[in-house]
């Protein structure tokens, strides 16, 4: 098992945002985390990446514990999270926010190599190379930021909110782009408020409501849950 | 070459050495404030401290420029030491009170300063020769010379390793967003003390400038420095390095200007002057970005 959680509980402010919250994700697969704007996903993620301190539980990654580890030594154990909101570096040329991301590794040549690569899966980024990365469009920005998330070459790669404010088409590529990493063999763990989308790429899933898991299962299944279709997928 | 413009040019000269050794001090002030958002009410006392050690170090048998650098050093791990123990705990607290820690800082500093060297102006030693440069009819001394060279230098030091260094550039990620760049990998308690070290070594250089140029020295100068280096950050743009850079350039030009045409009275204010102008057309400094906030 590449990470589990157990017993999660992290408050927000004075708000217990996440309780008990026990999940697990294993090497290769796709898990979602659904469910509606408010609900603890955001805070999920953060408390594993290391920027939110739970008061309870334990995260364990490679069966070792990590809990309360600060982001960097995090990232450096190869978890990777893709923030809300996209939060490029809008000042800084869209090639330096690639080799930001890489600010762990040391390997030159090899980082170039990987900037490379993800030019060629997103040609947009090759094109806006030396563009303040603040000019890019919306989807555009969501391209950059998967990408500059992946450079650290993390063995789990987080994905907060993906389609967040995008239009649909733009959510489409985004999505395909998913498919992508997923097929390259990147575990990812991807938080939605999008269920449809977040389900239809998923493995596995989970559904969180007020701060717990209300359901988790195959994705297939929770695609055909009544109480999934009725709350989250619009009927 | 006419008399009166003899006067000017000599004025212009007098104006860019003072200029650049507030631009020193408002180098490591915007950066700190940049990297915060937090107006360090303690810089000019961290650096005249600064400056009282290497007035000390000055006196012993030290290279003159080691013993700056080394009291530059020292400047800079005082203002480490302040973020550490002062700003780190209450940086999330609501933005006033970093601000009260600061002043309370600054207080304890001039304090223990007052107690070591004594509430008195004191004579600072100068650091080089005072020697008179004759160019054709016109004359420049040493002094300026000194003080261009060094702000120069500052300046170039700071963009090699703002710009060109893996940790500078991280800096420029952390100014940007924190968060997102500890989720980098970068290192951002590391980033931090950085900077605040950086503030304190350059603002010991320009203290040091300042005091040897002025021949003195005296805590109440620190409070002084304060406002000059928030001047030229004001006037440059806050947040803006280089708008901070050239806002000190501009700010002892213009107080140089006023003093010799409008009369000395007009020294202190004509800076103040100049900020409530350009503040009204041009809300962020005269070099400033405008930011976009968030909603």
């Amino acid at each position: 098992m590449l990470l589990k959680t157990d017993n999660i509980c992290t408050n927000y402010g004075a708000v217990e945002a996440i309780r008990n919250i026990n999940m697990y994700v294993e090497e290769g697969e796709v898990v979602a985390f659904i469910g509606h704007n408010g609900a603890g996903k955001t805070t999920l993620l953060k408390t594993i990446s290391g920027l939110l301190r739970p008061v309870k539980g334990t995260v364990t990654w490679m069966g070792e514990n990590i809990t309360g580890r600060p982001p960097e030594k995090i990232v450096r154990a190869g978890i990777s999270q893709c923030p809300e909101g996209r939060q490029v570096f809008a000042e800084s040329t869209v090639y330096q926010n690639m080799e930001m991301g890489a600010y762990t590794r040391k390997d030159k040549q090899a980082i170039r190599e990987d900037i490379e690569k993800y030019e060629e899966i997103f040609p947009i980024l090759k094109e806006r190379r030396s563009q303040k990365a603040g000019l890019l469009s919306g989807g555009e920005q969501q391209m950059l930021a998967i990408a500059r998330s992946l450079m650290s070459r993390p063995k789990l790669l987080m994905l907060d909110e993906p389609s967040l404010g995008l239009a649909p088409v733009v959510v489409n590529d985004v999505y395909d782009v998913i498919q992508k990493i997923k097929q390259q063999g990147v575990t990812i763990l991807l938080v939605e408020q999008n269920a449809m989308k977040a389900l239809e790429v998923s493995d596995r899933a989970y559904v969180i409501s007020t701060g717990e898991i209300a359901l988790e299962g195959k994705s297939e299944e929770l695609l055909q849950n009544d109480a999934v279709k009725k709350a989250y997928l619009g009927g | 070459m006419h008399p009166e413009l003899v006067y000017f040019l000599k004025q212009l000269i007098n104006g860019l050495s003072v200029g650049g050794m507030y631009a020193v001090i408002a180098i490591g002030y915007s950066m700190v404030y940049s990297i915060l958002y937090m107006m360090n009410f303690a810089h000019g006392d961290i650096y005249i401290f600064g400056t009282f050690i290497a007035m000390a170090l000055l006196a012993s048998s030290l290279p003159p420029w080691l013993a700056i650098l080394l009291a530059a050093v020292f400047g800079g791990v005082i203002a480490m030491t302040v973020e550490r123990t002062v700003y780190r705990p209450v940086r999330h607290a609501n933005r006033i009170v970093p601000m009260i820690s600061a002043l309370g800082a600054a207080l304890v500093l001039r304090t223990v300063a007052q107690v070591i060297w004594g509430p008195q102006q004191i004579v600072y030693p100068s650091i080089i020769p005072e020697n008179v440069i004759q160019l054709g009819d016109f004359q420049i001394l040493s002094q300026n010379i000194l003080s261009i060279a060094v702000a120069g230098a500052c300046v170039l030091l700071f963009t090699i390793l703002i710009k060109f260094t893996k940790i500078g550039k991280a800096t420029q990620c952390v100014i940007q967003d924190i968060n997102t760049s500890s989720l980098m990998g970068i290192p951002v308690n590391t980033i931090i003390p950085m900077v605040y070290w950086l503030g304190g070594f350059f603002g010991v250089i320009g203290g040091v400038m300042i005091s040897s140029y002025y021949s003195v020295i005296s805590i109440e100068m620190g409070l002084w420095g304060t406002c000059k280096a928030w001047a030229a950050a004001q006037l440059g743009g806050v947040g803006s390095f280089y708008g901070a850079f050239l806002g000190g350039i501009l700010l002892g030009v213009l107080e140089t200007l006023a003093a010799a045409y409008l009369g000395a009275g007009f020294k202190d204010s004509i800076g103040y002057i100049a900020i409530v102008l350009i503040l009204l057309f041009r809300p962020q400094g005269l070099f400033g970005k405008k930011k976009a906030v968030k909603v």
